[in-house]
């Protein structure tokens, strides 16, 4: 389990990146920290590792204070703790096996051993056939497989994900994820996944804190917080592109409900007006905001409904059964 | 200018003399260049490590000593070095001329040249693959040794190879005042007896040299980034 607790830092430049930031964290799950650019979510993630020293306050792990401890210690201690990239980080002088093997060899495992655990961790990431190929042959989900496979190559409890896919494409993200998603199960890793990306928390957080200038402004299990946004920071990003208050204020005989698209199917159904020939549910847009990228939608709706469940709970099974992911949300106050 | 008979007789000397002359030049350079580098990259290293904020932050007072340490060694013109450290060449190498006698201040004048290169090599790794380093958990010793200088490598071997050609400019300065090779014979000949053209065969000879080191360096350097595949 990792505790936060009152964690603040400052910066030489008096920048205070992090305020009084207080999480729990527990084994095996896959928490998400979201916010906008500037929020302090790389100097939060980079603390937990101490890269950074915080000002004060106290990082635990499995009740070990990590500030407490000292140098030698606290390299042990980072061999638990991986971490992987936005830029990778791979060695670009050496290939793939190489690379996964630096955190063994510089834990005096000899040599054969290490090739043995790489070759077996290149076989989990899926790209076994690349092990003697070098980082500038590869593409960017290629590369952070390597960088996942070193990550694991320590058999680490903990994985702190830095924008690890801020620089992928929407269907090599999707793919890493699955990744992280198949690793956290089958290694039981605490995965942290530092992101901008609502999407990414959608896919495969179990729980989520939103970063707002330094705090927390929200946490929770992401369902519950996606689907009721208290915070303003929450709103801003369940919906980036504002949405009418007066629409949903004045209007308290509506029933919300969000539809996501993740890119995992490719929809070309218009499904909102099939919704109302197919099943006599008429929905009245309330907000979108979507994309489509390489004919894959990317985005979010936000629908209003009659104030009836009967009538959402046909909405929500209707999205469903067309795979897509639709949930409730009360924004009625 | 040049009659045959001058031809003949500087045809002479240089087949009788430059063989031993190059093999002379080419391994004071070589080693020079060897022992100037197993002091320069130490030191570059600590230039880079050793700031603030590097891997293993020295105190400031050392790291404004070592750079000031470097800075004046670095603008002492050879010839004065040479002088200058004839005391300590005679403690070495028990002479002050010859050859292996000229090795010593080049080497002096030439590791802190070095060490500045292998500053600006090393400046040039990446430092989010440093801090990777850091997250694996890896000592100051292992970053230096597994990632800055493997990562370095191709760029490190291209400064030396710039260090190789100075250093073989400065041996043959070094003619001067003892030292031997192909510097010896273009002031001998050339300057203190008129003989021009054996100058001129030295000097052809050693741009000749200097253009191999500096190809052969720099094709190897290209050929080990694998960076460029
Ligand atoms: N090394 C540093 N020195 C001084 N200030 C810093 C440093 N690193 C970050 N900051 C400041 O701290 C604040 C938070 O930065 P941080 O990098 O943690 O944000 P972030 O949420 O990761 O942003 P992004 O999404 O752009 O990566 C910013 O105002 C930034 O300018
Ligand atoms: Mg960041």
């Amino acid at each position: 389990m990792i505790r936060i607790n009152n964690l603040s830092k400052i910066y030489n430049n008096d920048i205070e990146a992090i305020k009084d930031i207080s999480l729990t964290i527990n084994d095996g799950d896959i928490y998400g920290i979201i916010g906008l650019s500037g929020a302090g979510k790389s100097t939060l993630v980079r603390c937990i590792n101490l890269l950074e020293k915080p000002t004060s306050g106290t990082i635990e792990i499995d009740g070990v204070d990590l500030i407490k401890l000292n140098e030698k210690q606290l390299r042990e201690k980072r061999k638990e703790i991986s971490m992987i990239f936005q830029s990778f980080n791979l060695l670009n002088q050496k290939n793939c096996l190489d690379n996964v093997c630096l955190p063994l060899t510089i834990s005096k495992v000899s040599k054969k051993e290490a090739e043995k655990r790489a070759l077996e961790l290149l076989e989990v990431v899926g790209i076994k056939d690349k092990a003697y190929a070098y980082p500038s042959q590869l593409s960017g989900g290629q590369k952070q497989r390597v960088a996942i496979a070193r990550a694991l190559a320590t058999n680490p409890r903990v994985l702190l994900c830095d924008e690890a896919t801020s620089a992928l494409d929407p269907t090599t993200t999707a793919q890493i994820l699955q990744l992280l998603k198949d690793i956290n199960q089958k290694f039981n890793i605490t995965i942290i996944i530092i992101t901008h990306q609502m999407s990414v928390v959608e896919s495969i957080c179990k729980n989520v804190a939103i970063l707002d200038d330094g705090f927390v402004a929200e946490k929770g299990e992401v369902r519950s917080v996606f689907s009721n946004p208290q915070s303003i920071a929450a709103k801003r990003l369940v919906f980036p592109e504002g949405y009418d208050d007066k629409l949903i204020t004045s209007n308290k005989d509506v029933k919300f409900i969000r539809v996501v698209f993740d890119g995992d199917i490719a929809t070309s159904k218009p499904l909102v007006a099939s919704m109302a020939v197919e099943i006599d549910v008429v929905a009245s847009i309330v907000y979108a905001s979507t994309k489509s990228i390489g004919g894959v939608t990317y985005g979010s709706l936000l629908l209003s409904v009659d104030n009836d469940d009967e009538i959402v709970k046909k909405a929500l099974d209707y999205f469903t059964k067309n795979e897509v992911s639709a949930k409730e949300v009360f924004l009625n106050v | 200018m040049f009659s045959i008979e001058k031809i003949k007789e500087a045809l002479e000397i240089v087949i009788n003399q430059f063989p031993l002359a190059l093999w002379e030049t080419i391994y004071v350079t070589l080693i020079a260049t060897l022992f100037a580098t197993i002091i320069g990259l130490p030191l570059g290293v600590i230039l880079v490590t050793g700031k603030k904020d590097g891997i293993k932050p020295l105190p400031n007072w050392l790291n404004s000593f070592i750079d000031l340490f470097i800075n004046i060694l670095r603008s002492i013109p050879f010839l004065i070095v040479m002088i200058l450290v004839f005391p300590l060449t005679r403690l070495i190498v028990g002479t002050t001329v010859g050859t292996v006698a000229s090795i010593v201040p080049l080497v002096i004048a030439s590791f802190p040249f070095i060490a500045r290169l292998v500053e600006s090599s090393l400046k040039e790794v990446d430092p989010n693959i440093v801090e990777m380093a850091q997250s694996i958990g890896a000592t100051p010793l292992q970053i230096v040794t597994k990632v800055m200088l493997p990562e370095a490598f191709p760029s490190l071997l291209q400064n030396l190879t710039i260090a190789t050609t100075t250093i073989l400019g400065y041996s043959a300065m070094s003619g001067i005042i003892g030292g031997g090779g192909l510097g010896k014979i273009a002031i001998n000949y050339g300057y203190y007896r008129y003989k021009y053209l054996i100058m001129l065969f030295a000097v052809i000879v050693l741009v000749l040299l200097v253009q191999i080191f500096q190809s052969v360096g720099s094709f190897v350097a290209t050929k080990s980034d694998k960076r460029l595949k």
